[in-house]
């Protein structure tokens, strides 16, 4: 905020100005502190925070690198596999009926880039030995479905239903075709509410500081000179917490390890708000404190089922949030809060997908998580209730279609 | 001298003394910024014992970040404690209810004047007028924040700190004046 001259000026002159406080305002003080708890500064904090910060940038620069080799990877092997694979059909290609084929390549091929060389000389001889719709067109959703055609199918799909009729169709390599169809590198985008806010309130334990002034009351009066071992509670002094629900915003990376497995990953931002009141007899203070997180987890994701562009899958995992920014407001003034530690979570979902389009698919997706304790001091939603229930609502991209 | 961190260190110890140290350091400070806000002498002693009753119970909350930032800490609570004050105890004019003050051409010159002198000036501004030009040009807030903070406009806090100036200005031009006599 810049100030003028003269605002500048008036700033210096009573900036460090200080003026005699009354002489018995540190009796007032000192009695009204008898009645309030004196905790410890924190020991732990600014020393790991260079650190977390890197960690935290290493791990979404390794999540951006792995994506994109792996979009890379993709791309590249799918422009290979095409290029040889047009050699090899244009090698052959003395039919007039293959030159109908080899038009049609790109869209086919482009679906076969994880295959291997082998079984890609496979396909390409199902291509140029088999009849021009039978090759291509059962390569898309086609195998466990019904032959019925749906009005709900796309309409790319409809030549194949008339093939699986066929039992040429049928063959080994044919069906490996399917399979790898099946396979998608998925991108995606999602929103996540944790189910509930939680509150609760916690009695106030005596300071040390002051434990031992009673100790030493009890020594020299002579009544009990033994040692205060027990957590002392203070009458009309409580902390009430309210933990709002989380909310949480993440990109996701999917990777298909088989026909119905497949490797999650990706990025998530989740922020966690909590209300503090600390009540001190007839003193209140509030705090507001607000956690955001940065997390990259790590899921397998089994699909059960698919029909008609509907799937359910079953998701399981962990992840790993890193405190990236703390926020604390005490009666309306900013305070600093050290950073929480890492946390862990293990989390497992059922998930409903719905493909709106081939490329682009729905989901929901309840789930329940499991946060073990970091061992931190900083009060949270995940250490008040380590096991809660979720709702994740998102959108799919399957890069590959 | 000790410095913040070995204070923060002692209180951290559960070094009781440590905070009868951190309040003769600071009080003399402290008193200074509320005599800002609240002028009356009886009014502020609650002001200031309120907000280091405050701060020496919410101080396992502060997060030392370098020797100053305990004293800028202490400052904006004792701010903010007295904002409060002025609140529950004194009804904040609107801007429309304030007479305009005359046009000032030309700042005075300040650096004559005790500071002792100049607080009790600023202590005679009309309470918001003095709320806000404490704010913006001691706790360096921009009137957007002071605005989210009063409950006012952007606008409105804007325009209570040029008054003020220039009311402030004034005071200090006929205060100059009656030294010259």
């Amino acid at each position: 905020m810049k100030q003028d001259q003269w605002t500048q000026q008036l700033h210096d002159k009573l900036a460090e100005h200080e003026m005699a406080a009354p002489d018995d305002l540190w009796a007032d003080i000192e009695a009204a502190l008898e009645q309030v708890p004196v905790s410890p500064l924190h020991s732990e904090k600014s020393r790991f925070v260079a650190l977390r910060r890197w960690t935290a940038a290493a791990a979404v620069a390794a999540l951006l690198l792995g994506g994109g080799y792996l979009w890379f990877r993709q791309s590249t092997t799918a422009l290979q596999t095409n290029s040889k694979e047009t050699a090899n059909i244009e090698e052959t290609a003395d039919k007039p009926k293959q030159e109908t084929v080899v038009e049609e390549q790109p869209k086919l091929l482009a679906k076969l880039e994880t295959r291997e060389k082998t079984k890609t000389n496979t396909i390409t001889k199902a291509v140029t030995e088999t009849p021009l719709t039978e090759s291509i067109a059962p390569a898309d959703e086609v195998s466990e479905e019904e032959p019925q055609v749906t009005p709900a199918t796309p309409a790319e799909e409809k030549p194949e239903r008339h093939i699986t009729a066929d039992d040429s169709y049928r063959r080994p390599q044919d069906i490996t075709i399917r399979r790898e169809k099946k396979q998608h590198v998925t991108f995606g985008l999602y929103a996540m509410n944790g189910l509930g806010s939680q509150s609760n309130s916690n009695p106030v334990q005596m300071a040390d500081a002051l434990v031992k002034r009673y100790e030493n009351l009890y020594a020299n009066s002579n009544i009990q000179a033994a040692r205060i071992s027990e957590p002392v509670y203070l009458t009309g002094f409580e902390e009430r917490q309210h933990h709002h629900r989380p909310i949480a915003y993440g990109l996701t990376l999917g990777y298909p390890l088989s026909e119905k497995l497949s490797l999650n990953t990706g990025i998530v931002y989740t922020k966690l708000f909590s209300e503090f009141t600390q009540v001190m007899r007839s003193m209140q203070i509030q705090r507001e404190q607000t956690l955001h997180y940065v997390g990259v987890p790590l899921n397998l994701t089994y699909r059960i089922w698919a029909s008609h562009g509907f799937k359910t899958y079953l998701s399981a995992g962990t992840a790993a949030y890193w405190n990236v920014r703390t926020r604390l407001v005490t009666e309306g003034v900013n305070q600093q809060l050290g950073k929480d530690r890492l946390q862990w979570s293990l989390n497992g979902s059922l998930g409903l997908q719905y493909d709106v389009v081939p490329q682009i698919g729905i989901y929901v997706e309840p789930g329940l998580s499991y946060y073990p304790d970091n061992g931190s001091r900083l009060q949270n939603y995940f250490k008040d209730k380590p096991t809660t229930l979720n709702l994740q609502l998102g959108l799919r991209v399957n890069i590959n279609r | 001298m000790e410095t913040e961190r070995q204070l923060l260190e002692a209180i951290r110890g559960g070094e009781r003394a440590a905070l009868r140290r951190l309040y003769d350091r600071y009080s003399g400070y402290a008193m200074a910024i509320g005599l800002r806000y609240v002028p009356e002498r009886d009014e502020v002693r609650d002001v200031i014992q309120d907000s280091f009753v405050r701060i020496l119970t919410t101080i396992s909350q502060f997060d030392y970040r370098g020797e100053g930032s305990l004293k800028s800490w202490v400052s904006r609570i004792v701010s903010n404690r007295a904002v409060d004050y002025l609140r529950q105890h004194q009804r904040f004019m609107t801007v429309e209810t304030i007479p305009e003050e005359p046009d000032i051409a030309d700042e005075p010159d300040i650096s004559g004047i005790p500071p002792d002198v100049l607080t009790a000036m600023i202590g005679r501004l009309p309470p918001n007028y003095r709320t806000v030009l404490n704010l913006y040009v001691f706790e360096q807030q921009p009137h957007r924040e002071i605005a989210r903070m009063l409950g006012i406009k952007e606008s409105t806090s804007s325009s209570l700190f040029f008054r003020a100036k220039k009311m402030l200005a004034k005071n200090i031009k006929d205060y100059l004046k009656s030294q010259e006599t």
